[in-house]
C-alpha cells in the first residue's frame, strides 16, 4: 500500500460522513419545505394577501385609520394588564382603581396611557372621518365602506362611554348617570331596548358590570368584526385614488411599492412617533383620580361628560330643549349622525375635488366649526342653562362666519384659476353675463333672507341689552350678551353688504340704475 | 445649503446613523431596568425612556427604509428626531 492509498483510506470516512451530513441536510431541508408547504397549502400563506400600495399614500393622512388602530391595540395591551388587577362591584371598582394607581408596577402610568391612547383614539378617528368626507372617499364603490367606519366611530364612542363609568369616580358617575338618565327621553323601541343592554334591573352594581362587559367583550368583538370588514373591503378596493385622479400625479407617484417592507416600515415609523408622543403626554401630564364616588359628593358636584360628548351636552342645555324638549334635541342629534352615516346616498355626484364641492365644503366646515365651539362653550359654562338668544347667535354667527369666508375663498380661488385661465388661452371669446340658474337664486333669496332675519334680531337684541346695561351696569351677563349681539349684528350686515355687492355692483346692475336715474334726474 | 446626504454616501452614513440608534435604544432600555417601578416620578421616566426607544426604531426604519427604496435620507429629520432624543433625556432629568 502507498502513502497515497493510506492518505485516500484516512479521508474516506471524511468523505463519507460529509456525504451523509449533505443527505441529512437535504433530508431535512426537504423535511422543513415540506412542513412549509403543507402550512402554505393550508393557511395560503404565500398568497398575497395584502396588495401593494402607491407610493402617493406615504402620506400620514392616508393612515389615520391605521394610527386608530394603532392606539385600539395600545388601549387592548393596557386595559388588559389593569384587568388583571380590577373588580367590577360598585364596592370594590374604586379601591382596585386605587390599587393599580398606587401599589401596581406602573400602575399609574398604565392607566395614564390607556386614558390618553383613548382620547387620541377618538381624536384620531373624527380626523380620519372629516378626511374622508373633505376628500370624499365616500363615493362609489366605497359607500359600504364609509358606513362600516361610521358604525366603528360610534363603537369607539361607546368604548368611551362604558370605560368612563369604570373607575367608579364621583366624576365619572355622575356624568354616567346623566346620560344613562337621557336614554328614558330617547323614541320608544330604542330607549327600551338600550335600557335592557345597559341598566338592567340590579341597580348600580348591575349597570356596571354590563359596562364592563360592554367594555372588555362586546365593544371589541364587534369592533375587531369590523376592522376586519373593513380590511377585507380595502383589500378589494385599494387605496383610494387622489381627487384629481391618477392623472394629476407625477408617474413616480403612481408607482407601486411593496406591502412589506416598504410600507410595513412607514407604518411602523408612524406608530412609533404617536407612541412616543402618547408617552411623552402621560410623563407630562399624570393621571390624578378623583374621589370615590358617594351620592353626598355627588350632590356638591356639577356633572359633566367627557370632553368629546360636551358637543351633544352642551346643545342640551339649551333653554329650549329642557325636559320637555329632550326628545326633539336627542332626535335632532340622532339625525345629524343618520345623516353622515347616509352621506354616500346623499351626495351622490362623481366631483370628488374640493375647489368643485363648495356646498358640501361648506357643510362639512360648518359642522366641524359648531362641534368646536360647542366644545370649548361647554367646557367654559358647566351645568348653565343656555338662553336661548344666545343660542342662536353663537351658532348662527359661526355658521355664517365660516360659510362667508368659504365663499370668499372659492371666490379667490375661482378667481385666481380664471386668472391663470385667461393667461393660458390665448383668445377667449366674450361671452354675455348668465342668469342665475333656479337653484342658485333659491339659494341666494334664502340665504339674503335669514341673513335679514338674523341682522332685525340682532339689532332688537342690542337695542334691548343696551337699555339692560344701563339700568343695570354691574352685570356680567348684560356685557356679555351685548358683545354676542352686536357681533351677530356686525356679521349679518356684512353679509347682506356682500350680498349687495355680489348681486347688484358684481354685475353691473346698480351701477345701470344709478345711470339711468342720473339720466333721469337731469331731465334728459 | 445641501439638506440630503448624496446618494454615493447613502451606505456609509446610514450603518452610522443607524448604528447611533441602535446604541440609544441600548442604553435606554439599561436605564429602564434599573428604575423603582412603584415610584411615581420614576413612572414618568420609564415612559420617557420608553418614547426615546420608539423615537430610535423609527429612525432606524425610516434609514433601512430610505436605502432600500435608493431615496436619499433627510438630514433635518435626522436631526430633528436626536435633538428631540436630546428633548427627551433633560425632561426625564428634569422629572
Amino acid at each position: 500500500m502507498t502513502t497515497t492509498d493510506l492518505e485516500a483510506k484516512k479521508k474516506e470516512p471524511d468523505q463519507s460522513g460529509r456525504e451523509t451530513a449533505a443527505k441529512l441536510s437535504r433530508d431535512s431541508a426537504s423535511v422543513l419545505a415540506r412542513i412549509a408547504a403543507w402550512f402554505d397549502s393550508r393557511f395560503g400563506l404565500s398568497y398575497p394577501f395584502l396588495r401593494d400600495a402607491p407610493e402617493y399614500s406615504i402620506n400620514p393622512f392616508y393612515w389615520l385609520g391605521a394610527l386608530t388602530v394603532v392606539a385600539f391595540v395600545i388601549q387592548g395591551i393596557t386595559g388588559i394588564m389593569m384587568m388583571l388587577y380590577y373588580v367590577p362591584s360598585p364596592s370594590q371598582a374604586y379601591s382596585s382603581t386605587l390599587f393599580i394607581f398606587q401599589s401596581v408596577s406602573y400602575g399609574r402610568f398604565l392607566q395614564t396611557v390607556h386614558l390618553y391612547t383613548a382620547y387620541a383614539m377618538i381624536m384620531l378617528a373624527f380626523m380620519h372621518m372629516m378626511r374622508g368626507y373633505f376628500v370624499s372617499v365616500y363615493k362609489k364603490p366605497r359607500e359600504a365602506m364609509w358606513i362600516i367606519g361610521m358604525i366603528m366611530g360610534f363603537v369607539t364612542l361607546g368604548f368611551g362611554f362604558t370605560g368612563y363609568l369604570l373607575p367608579w369616580t364621583v366624576v365619572s358617575k355622575s356624568a354616567t348617570d346623566v346620560g344613562v338618565g337621557m336614554i328614558s327621553a330617547l323614541p320608544q323601541p330604542l330607549s327600551s331596548f338600550l335600557k335592557f343592554l345597559v341598566v338592567g334591573a340590579a341597580g348600580d352594581a348591575g349597570v356596571l358590570l354590563r359596562f364592563y362587559d360592554l367594555h372588555v367583550v362586546v365593544l371589541p368583538a364587534i369592533l375587531l368584526l369590523l376592522l376586519a370588514t373593513k380590511m377585507y373591503m380595502l383589500e378589494a378596493h385599494g387605496v383610494s385614488e387622489p381627487m384629481g385622479g391618477l392623472e394629476s400625479l407625477p408617474k413616480k407617484k403612481r408607482a407601486l411599492i411593496p406591502i412589506f417592507p416598504d410600507v410595513t416600515f412607514y407604518l411602523v415609523e408612524l406608530a412609533a412617533f404617536f407612541g412616543s408622543a402618547m408617552l411623552l403626554i402621560s410623563a407630562l401630564f399624570p393621571l390624578t383620580l378623583p374621589p370615590q364616588y358617594t351620592p353626598q359628593l355627588a350632590a356638591q358636584y356639577t356633572s359633566q361628560p367627557d370632553w368629546y360628548f360636551l358637543w351633544i351636552y352642551q346643545i342640551l342645555k339649551f333653554k329650549v330643549f329642557e325636559t320637555a324638549g329632550l326628545p326633539v334635541a336627542l332626535s335632532l342629534i340622532t339625525l345629524i349622525f343618520i345623516v353622515l352615516v347616509l352621506l354616500p346616498f346623499i351626495d351622490r355626484g362623481e366631483e370628488r375635488r374640493i375647489g368643485k364641492r363648495m356646498k358640501f365644503v361648506t357643510l362639512g366646515a360648518i359642522f366641524v366649526a359648531e362641534v368646536i365651539t360647542l366644545s370649548v362653550w361647554g367646557e367654559l359654562t358647566p351645568g348653565q342653562v343656555i338662553p336661548n338668544e344666545q343660542g342662536v347667535l353663537v351658532l348662527g354667527g359661526v355658521a355664517l362666519l365660516v360659510t362667508l369666508t368659504s365663499v370668499a375663498l372659492y371666490r379667490l380661488i375661482s378667481r385666481a384659476a380664471g386668472l391663470r385661465g385667461k393667461k393660458m388661452a390665448t383668445t377667449t371669446p366674450e361671452t354675455p353675463p348668465q342668469p342665475l340658474s333656479k337653484s342658485a337664486s333659491v339659494w341666494t333669496a334664502a340665504s339674503f333672507s335669514i341673513l335679514l332675519g338674523l341682522a332685525t334680531f340682532t339689532f332688537g337684541g342690542t337695542i334691548n341689552s343696551l337699555v339692560g346695561y344701563t339700568v343695570d351696569r354691574g352685570s356680567y351677563s348684560l356685557i356679555t350678551s351685548s358683545v354676542l349681539y352686536v357681533a351677530g349684528l356686525c356679521i349679518s350686515l356684512f353679509g347682506i353688504a356682500y350680498f349687495l355687492y355680489r348681486l347688484e355692483l358684481g354685475s353691473g346692475r346698480l351701477k345701470r340704475r344709478i345711470k339711468a336715474f342720473e339720466a333721469g334726474w337731469n331731465g334728459n | 445649503m445641501e439638506w440630503k446626504l448624496s446618494t454615493t454616501s447613502i451606505s456609509k452614513y446610514s450603518t452610522r446613523i443607524a448604528g447611533l440608534f441602535v446604541m440609544v435604544e441600548v442604553v435606554s432600555v439599561v436605564f429602564l431596568w434599573s428604575l423603582n417601578p412603584v415610584s411615581l416620578a420614576q413612572q414618568a421616566v420609564f415612559a420617557i425612556l420608553l418614547a426615546i426607544d420608539l423615537i430610535s426604531l423609527a429612525m432606524i426604519s425610516y434609514v433601512y427604509r430610505s436605502c432600500k427604496q435608493g431615496n436619499q435620507i433627510n438630514r433635518v429629520v435626522v436631526i430633528g428626531s436626536c435633538c428631540l432624543i436630546l428633548i427627551f433625556v433633560y425632561i426625564s432629568l428634569a422629572l
